[in-house]
């Protein structure tokens, strides 16, 4: 049964039932309202990131529910996005934002966790300097402040 | 006295819990506050910290304080090299830390009070090595019988940690929460030859004894690391009298840890291996281990490595 969802500049999306409910919060509507002609409102997701997300969904919608993965490695690995994903993932930083927080809001982990990685693989290697320059974060520490956390994690930089 | 007004608000609780599909959308495309930046959500920077080393955690505490918060647990997460960080600097990132891997058990108390969250504590072997190389026979010491020494510690804080996990026969195995590649080794085992230990610097090295004990709700667990593959060092058969249980509830705990030690000296007397019986006169480490994990009930690993050598 296909299910229509409305996005906040209320664009309709109809969707196969199975493709919406790669959203765990569209699932759990679903099954708390049962069988429903109702569009589902989202009210927190543009059109244009709703397209996006929904283009995920399709290319996912057999892959088996996600299980924690129980390795003893506490650090997870980032360089494990698959192909279709990385091309997915190709997109401006402002898109890549949106997707995550679509992803955060609409419970969709496979998505959350593909874009974490992306943001984690711009991450590495770089200097604070250059990780504010990349997201375009201000630096509100004084530099007493920078100093004293320089010398207290010490340890760390032959990490 | 004001007069309790439960109606209205019961009311509007029960009329937003039920489920719609339909809940006002808006009602004009009104202006978005300023949108939310996905890099300043703490829940998601703690996801992308998943993926970070700690090295890369460092650049990003130092970037925003925003930051900071989101990624110091990253960055205290696993504290290798403790005994090179001054103590003040530990206990004061003590809420972050859950791993934990010690050279020298000077300074651990206080420390480890702090660390309220520690799931895994790893001891080098150097944490051992005053008291006990003071008392080995000096022969021990010489540079040919190196992995004599090396197997020699291995076997004896083997039977440390096998003696903190005595009377466990009776128990379910509590493993269900380990997916360590480690084997699990009954405890009424008999001793077995040890496997041929290679050169020490050899890292990655690791032969798994794992036990497990209950320390009343929390399903504990021990695992020896050293290397080779499966294999197992010997492990003394335990006496029935080193309950864990009894013992966590006996104030006297680590005497009775002690005199059971004896009984295990006892035994390990007469085993027809190659291992060279393991010396159980000194008691300050063990009490000092014991003492630590009966203070921090969060504790669900304590590993121990035969490696001389400290990380780093």
């Amino acid at each position: 049964m296909p299910v229509t969802l409305v996005s906040l500049d209320n664009e309709n999306y109809v969707v196969d039932k199975e493709v919406a409910e790669r959203s765990i919060l569209i699932k759990n509507m679903l099954e708390d309202v049962g069988e429903t002609d109702s569009p589902i409102p989202l009210p927190n997701v543009t059109s244009t990131v709703l397209k996006k997300v929904i283009e995920y969904c399709e290319h996912h919608r057999n892959d088996p529910i996600q299980v924690p993965d129980e390795t003893d490695d506490p650090r997870k690995r980032s360089n494990d996005i698959e192909e279709w994903d990385m091309k997915f993932m190709q997109v401006d930083q402002e898109m890549l934002f949106e997707i995550i927080l679509a992803a955060n809001y609409l419970d969709i982990k496979p998505l959350l966790d593909v874009g974490c990685k992306t943001v984690a693989n711009i991450i590495k290697g770089k200097t604070p300097e250059e990780i504010r320059k990349a997201f375009n974060i201000v630096n509100d520490f004084t530099p007493e402040e920078e100093a004293q956390i320089r010398k207290e994690n010490e340890w760390a930089e032959d990490r | 006295m004001s007069t309790f007004a439960v109606t209205p608000s019961t009311q509007a609780l029960a009329f937003t819990a039920a489920p719609s599909l339909s809940p006002s959308p808006p009602l004009s495309p009104s202006p978005l506050p300023r949108p939310v930046r996905a890099l300043e959500l703490p829940e998601i920077l703690s996801l992308i910290g998943q993926y970070l080393s700690q090295r890369d955690a460092l650049s990003c505490v130092l970037v925003s304080r925003t930051w900071h918060d989101s990624f110091q647990p990253v960055l205290w997460g696993h504290v290798e090299t403790a005994n090179e960080i001054p103590p003040e600097d530990i206990i004061s990132h003590a809420r972050y830390i859950r791993s934990l891997s010690l050279a020298d058990l000077t300074g651990l108390e206080k420390v480890l009070e702090n660390c309220t969250r520690l799931e895994t504590l790893i001891l080098w072997p150097d944490a051992f090595e005053n008291e006990e190389d003071e008392e080995d026979e000096d022969d021990e010491m010489e540079d040919e019988d190196e992995e004599n020494i090396v197997r020699d510690e291995a076997v004896s804080q083997a039977n440390v940690l096998t003696l903190l996990s005595g009377g466990r026969e009776n128990e379910p195995q509590g493993n269900g929460s380990s997916s360590n590649s480690g084997r699990t080794t009954e405890l009424s085992q008999s001793p077995q030859p040890p496997p041929a230990l290679h050169p020490v610097e050899q890292q990655g090295l690791r032969l798994d004894t794992t036990s497990s004990y209950r320390t009343g709700n929390t399903a504990t667990k021990v695992r020896r690391d050293s290397g080779v593959g499966d294999d197992t060092v010997g492990v003394g058969h335990v006496h029935e009298g080193a309950n864990w249980d009894s013992l966590m509830k006996n104030s006297s705990a680590i005497t009775t840890i002690e005199e059971n030690m004896e009984l295990l000296d006892v035994q390990e007397q007469n085993p027809a291996s190659a291992l060279e019986t393991p010396s159980f006169n000194q008691t300050k480490p063990q009490s000092q281990l014991t003492n630590l994990i009966l203070r921090n009930q969060n504790i669900t690993r304590v590993e121990v490595y035969v490696e001389r050598k400290s990380p780093g």
